[in-house]
C-alpha cells in the first residue's frame, strides 16, 4: 500500500489548498486578535480551511474507493440556506429588530445620505464592467459598496453565485476596516474649517417619537417599496417585519429572540456556508485580488458621495445651518461603526463637538439606502441582462 | 463602448436616481407620520384612578 492510499489528503495537498488554509488562518486571527467582524470571520475563516483539506467530507467529493459521488454537509447547507436566500433574509429579520428608527425622525433630512453614500456601488459596477465583467458580475462586485453583508450576499448569490466568497469576505473585510478607510478620505476631501462645523442646528436630539408612527413606519415603507419595486419585497419587507416586531410592543419576547439567538444562529451557518465557496479551484485567482481591489473601491466612493453630497446642500444653507460634510460618510450601512468612527474624527477636530446624534441618523438612513440599492440592482439587472 | 457598458451606465444612472426618489418618498413618509401621529405624553395613573372615580360617584 502506498503512501497516496494511506495519506491520500496530504497525497492529494496543492500549493492553492495550502494557499486557502493559510487564508482562513489569517480570517481567524484577523476575527480573534483584530476583533474584526468575528461574527462572520471566524466561521469563515474555519469554514475555508474545512473545504480545503483534500477530500473533506464537509463538501461533496466524488468517494475515490468507491467513485460515488458523496454530499458534503456545507452543499447541503447551500442549496438549503443561500440559493434559496433564506440565511440573509433571517438575518435581515434580526438587523430590523436591532434597528431603531427614531433618530430618522428627529432629522429626517440626513436620511438623504443613505442615498448619496451608496454611490460607490454603481461607480463600481461600471470599473467592474470595464474591466471585463458581464452585467449580473459587475452589479454583484458593485454590491460590495452596500457595506451591507446580507445585502451583497442576497445580490451575488442570485447573480454571480461562482464569485460569493470572494464578495463575502471582501464586504465583511471592509466593514470592519471602515476606521481605516474613511478618515483619509474625508480628510482629502474637507478642509478644516468644515470639519468643524457643529451640527446643533439639525434636528432635534431629544424631541420623542410617537409610538404609533415608530409602529406604522415599517408597515407603510413595505406596502410603498412593494408597490414601487415589488423585486426588492423580499429585502425591504423583512427587515421592515424584524423592526414591526420590535417596535409593536406586544411581542418583546420575540423581538429579544431576533436580535439575539435568531441573529446569532443564522449567522454561524451563514459564515461557515460561505466558506463551502471558498475552495481553491474558485479561490486562487486573480479574479479574486480584483474583487477585493474593487470592494475598496466601492467604500471609497461610498464615502465620496457622501461628503460631496453634503457639501453641494452647504451651497444652498445658510451660514449657522451648515452640515458637517463629514456626516455624509455615515450614509454607509455599517452600523453603527461609521457613526462612532465620524463622531470621533469631529471631537479630534474640536473636543466640543458633539456629531454622534446626526450620525447616527444618517448612519440608520444607510441602513434602508443600502437595502433599497439591493432591490433596485434586483430590479433593474434583468432587465437589461 | 460595449453594449454591457452601455447598460451598466444606464443602470447606474437610474440606480442612483432609484434611490433618490426612494429615500425622498420614505423622507415626506417620515414627515406625514410625525405630523399626523405626534408624540403625546401619557395621562398619569393617578389622574385616570381619580376620574374612574368620580364615574363611580
Amino acid at each position: 500500500m502506498g503512501f497516496e492510499q494511506l495519506m491520500p489528503a496530504i497525497a492529494g495537498m496543492t500549493w492553492q489548498d495550502l494557499v486557502m488554509i493559510t487564508i482562513g488562518l489569517i480570517l481567524i486571527y484577523l476575527a480573534i486578535a483584530k476583533n474584526y467582524e468575528p461574527t462572520l470571520l471566524l466561521p469563515m475563516g474555519f469554514g475555508a480551511i474545512l473545504v480545503n483539506i483534500p477530500l473533506s467530507s464537509a463538501i461533496s467529493q466524488i468517494d475515490p474507493a468507491t467513485g460515488e459521488a458523496v454530499e458534503g454537509v456545507l452543499d447541503v447547507f447551500f442549496q438549503a440556506g443561500i440559493a434559496t436566500e433564506i440565511f440573509p433574509l433571517l438575518i435581515f429579520i434580526a438587523i430590523g429588530a436591532m434597528i431603531d428608527f427614531s433618530p430618522l425622525f428627529r432629522n429626517p433630512s440626513l436620511l438623504l445620505f443613505g442615498a448619496a453614500a451608496q454611490f460607490g456601488i454603481f461607480m463600481t459596477m461600471v470599473l467592474a464592467s470595464f474591466l471585463g465583467y458581464d452585467l449580473r458580475e459587475a452589479a454583484s462586485i458593485g454590491i460590495i459598496g452596500a457595506a451591507d453583508g446580507p445585502t451583497s450576499i442576497v445580490v451575488a448569490s442570485r447573480f454571480a453565485p461562482n464569485l460569493l466568497g470572494p464578495i463575502s469576505v471582501a464586504a465583511y473585510s471592509y466593514m470592519a476596516l471602515v476606521p481605516i478607510i474613511q478618515p483619509p478620505v474625508i480628510r482629502l476631501l474637507t478642509s478644516k474649517k468644515e470639519r468643524l462645523i457643529r451640527m446643533s442646528g439639525t434636528g432635534h436630539a431629544n424631541k420623542k417619537i410617537s409610538k404609533k408612527a415608530l409602529i406604522l413606519f415599517p408597515i407603510v415603507v413595505t406596502i410603498v417599496a412593494g408597490i414601487i419595486a415589488p423585486s426588492s419585497l423580499a429585502l425591504i419587507g423583512f427587515l421592515m417585519f424584524g423592526n414591526l416586531i420590535r417596535e409593536c410592543g406586544v411581542l418583546n419576547k420575540l423581538s429579544l429572540s431576533a436580535q439575539n439567538e435568531l441573529a446569532s444562529l443564522v449567522t454561524i451557518l451563514l459564515g461557515i456556508t460561505i466558506a463551502s465557496t471558498m475552495t481553491s479551484d474558485r479561490f486562487v485567482r486573480v479574479d479574486t485580488l480584483l474583487i477585493i481591489g474593487l470592494g475598496l473601491f466601492a467604500f471609497v466612493f461610498d464615502t465620496f458621495g457622501g461628503v460631496i453630497f453634503a457639501k453641494f446642500l452647504n451651497l444652498f444653507r445658510k451660514e449657522g445651518n451648515k452640515i458637517n460634510p463629514m456626516i455624509g460618510a455615515c450614509g454607509i450601512s455599517a452600523f453603527p461603526m461609521s457613526a462612532r468612527v465620524i463622531h470621533q474624527m469631529g471631537q479630534k477636530e474640536d473636543p466640543y463637538n458633539y456629531l454622534l446624534m446626526p450620525a447616527i441618523s444618517a448612519n440608520v438612513g444607510g441602513q434602508i439606502g443600502s437595502v433599497v440599492a439591493g432591490g433596485i440592482i434586483l430590479t433593474l439587472v434583468p432587465l437589461f441582462a | 463602448m460595449t453594449p454591457t457598458i452601455e447598460n451598466t451606465l444606464l443602470i447606474a444612472g437610474i440606480g442612483i436616481a432609484g434611490i433618490f426618489v426612494f429615500m425622498a418618498i420614505f423622507y415626506l413618509l417620515i414627515i406625514g407620520l410625525d405630523k399626523l401621529l405626534p408624540f403625546e405624553e401619557a395621562k398619569p395613573v393617578e389622574q385616570i384612578v381619580t376620574v374612574e372615580e368620580m364615574d363611580g360617584e
